[in-house]
């Protein structure tokens, strides 16, 4: 068994207002195989965070206000492996929703994120799935309550969610991914909304270079959507240190045209050995929708693992 | 203030403790399933054996090599034992080491002897990785142990020895990083999995000796005074020659538990050369 305390801190500042805020996330990390006399049967992954928000107007929808205590569930989940040699495992618990770089690139707990948040409104749910690897692909399917990290059936909200790639393992990988389902928004007069994408992602790794993109096309509620992202990484031999850069482009029919947003942002991750990750990020919108204010954040983690 | 103050506390409370971590979330864990069935395409499933490699073990393997593992390489690392039915029929092990542009990651199948059955590029960033994922090249590799793989490498170890391993121009550098990898693996495997090796050995040895076996148990103490008498009243005072302190006696059971024989490995120094033999004794 493999078990981790996670602590780390952030810090953040809106580079606008200068308003300052942070969060603090305190969990277990917690991997387990299960064997018996013919093989490996089965994974348990359990991660599970205390995390304390201070003055973040902008927050996940389970915390209460821009101050909060919460218990994150990242990954609570297990895989049945005993059935036909890795090709077809099933899955049951709270795991990420396999949709493009995100369920290639796990990003729990860092400042380096991709877009589930703008996609799906929710980057881990609880349901139950199938994956497995071939020689030449690798696949991902689950059905998910919707629900996000609580998990409540108000609404009856739902995900179907899948990705198929080539190998995650190779110098270049590409991938297809589609979702569709109605999302829990507890609030709201619908209390859900319904969603779908589609769209591949792509990895390309060069020597010390990797270029990251994905595009995602599709709907909320019946108004179009189209989504991407383009990502330059650059990394040492021993890869302790990481410099990467995102642009990110948001186009969405607003009042029956398209209009468009777009981010860049710029990060940089050291990584000393075992225990320490410093992380520092800054991000700026480069266009809004409509006469929105372009708004921008500067944050730094420090993370330890023991 | 209070948010900073709470921060460093967590911070301090953490740099005041100390073990091996894994600096990546364990979500991102994956097993290397394709490169396990395709370094053993007859195996059915495989264990996984999960184990520390702390300080101690870098030491010595240090001792043994002309080189160790760096400090970042020291944590929770697992050792895949490829099955056949229940039956062990090798090892599959996935090492990182530095390579020019980022870590190398190579899934090495071993033999239960540690020698080399093969490897499989598991991620690679270099451009010569082509030029050495050949059958020309890994055949040089196949049977070697930790000794042959070390005698590939020049005075410095940086590179390659052109009069033990042929290297096609351009990967000298990619090939020096593949054989200290695969002497890391061959050592750590020994050093760090050790008791579970015997095991596994045994195992192996027990399942392969009888037809219809199903489990194999080692008996713990195998010379007993009753079996000291018997040794002694055969032997009549000449000597075996066989190292009584590395015996293993291992009973072997089919269906319904039932006996079917049993399996002993002994050890003698002759001539200098450590001679191990295994006998199976049926019921």
């Amino acid at each position: 068994m493999r078990l981790t305390i996670d602590l780390s801190s952030r810090m953040s500042v809106n580079t606008d207002s200068g308003d300052v805020s942070a969060a603090q996330f305190m969990g277990v990390d917690m991997h387990k195989v299960f064997s018996g006399k013919k093989g490996d049967w089965g994974t348990a992954v359990v991660q599970g965070y205390v995390t304390r928000i201070d003055n973040q107007k902008k927050h996940p929808g389970f915390f209460e206000g821009p101050d909060d205590w919460e218990l994150v569930y990242r990954i609570v989940n297990f895989n049945y492996t005993a059935l036909a040699r890795g090709r077809f495992n099933i899955r049951v618990g709270h795991f990420e929703i396999p949709y493009e770089l995100e369920h290639l690139i796990n990003t729990n707990g860092t400042l380096r994120d991709y877009m589930h948040g703008r996609n799906m409104g929710v980057k881990g749910d609880w349901g139950v799935g199938g994956n497995g690897d071939f020689d030449k692909l690798e696949y991902e399917v689950a059905l998910s309550r919707g629900s996000g990290n609580a998990y409540f059936s108000t609404g009856n909200p739902y995900i179907l969610a899948g990705r198929v790639g080539t190998p995650r393992d190779q110098r270049v990988v590409t991938g297809f991914s589609y979702i569709v389902g109605d999302i829990a928004r507890p609030g709201t007069p619908r209390l859900v909304l319904h969603r779908t994408r589609f769209g591949p992602d792509i990895q390309v790794h060069r020597g010390p270079w990797s270029v990251l993109g994905e595009a995602s096309y599709g709907r909320d509620a019946g108004t179009g959507v189209f989504n991407g992202l383009v990502e330059l990484d650059w990394h040492t031999p021993r890869e302790s240190w990481l410099i990467y850069t995102q642009t990110r482009f948001f186009n969405q029919v607003i009042a029956t045209r398209w209009d468009d947003a777009g981010s860049a942002l710029v990060g940089v991750r050291f990584a000393p050995g075992g225990h320490w990750a410093f992380s520092a990020q800054i991000g700026q919108e480069l266009t809004a929708f409509g006469a929105a204010a372009r708004g921008g954040v500067g944050s730094i983690q420090i993370r330890y693992r023991l | 203030m209070r948010q900073l103050i709470t921060s460093l506390l967590w911070l301090a409370l953490a740099a005041a403790a100390s073990s091996t971590a894994w600096a990546q979330a364990y979500c991102a864990l994956r097993d290397p399933v394709r490169q396990v069935y395709e370094l053993y395409p007859g195996a059915t499933s495989y264990r996984s054996i999960v184990r520390t490699v702390g300080a101690k073990h870098r030491l010595i393997i240090a001792e043994r090599l002309p080189f160790t593992m760096h400090f970042t390489e020291l944590g929770r690392h697992t050792l895949y034992a490829a099955l056949d039915g229940n039956k062990p029929i090798g090892l599959v092990h996935v090492r990182s080491e530095r390579g020019q542009w980022g870590l190398v990651e190579i899934a090495w199948a071993t033999d239960l002897d540690m020698r080399i059955v093969d490897f499989k590029f598991q991620r690679c960033r270099e451009r010569a990785k082509s030029l050495l994922d050949t059958e020309e090249f890994r055949a040089q590799l196949i049977g070697k142990g930790v000794g042959d793989l070390v005698g590939m490498l020049n005075s410095d170890y940086s590179g390659v020895n052109p009069s033990f391993l042929q290297v096609p121009a351009g990967a000298e550098k990619l090939a020096a990083v593949v054989i200290r990898c695969g002497a890391k693996t061959l050592a750590a495997n020994e050093v760090v999995w050790g008791e579970d090796l015997k095991e596994i050995r045994h195992l192996n040895r027990g399942l392969a000796a009888f037809e219809g076996a199903e489990s194999v148990q080692a008996v713990t103490d195998p010379y007993s005074s009753d079996v000291r008498a018997a040794v002694e009243a055969a032997l009549q005072g000449v000597s075996s020659a066989i190292d009584r302190s590395d015996v293993a006696v291992l009973r072997v059971r089919g269906g319904n538990n039932s006996l079917l024989g049993t399996v002993v490995r002994t050890s003698s120094d002759i001539d200098g050369q450590r001679l191990t033999k295994w006998w199976s004794v049926d019921t």
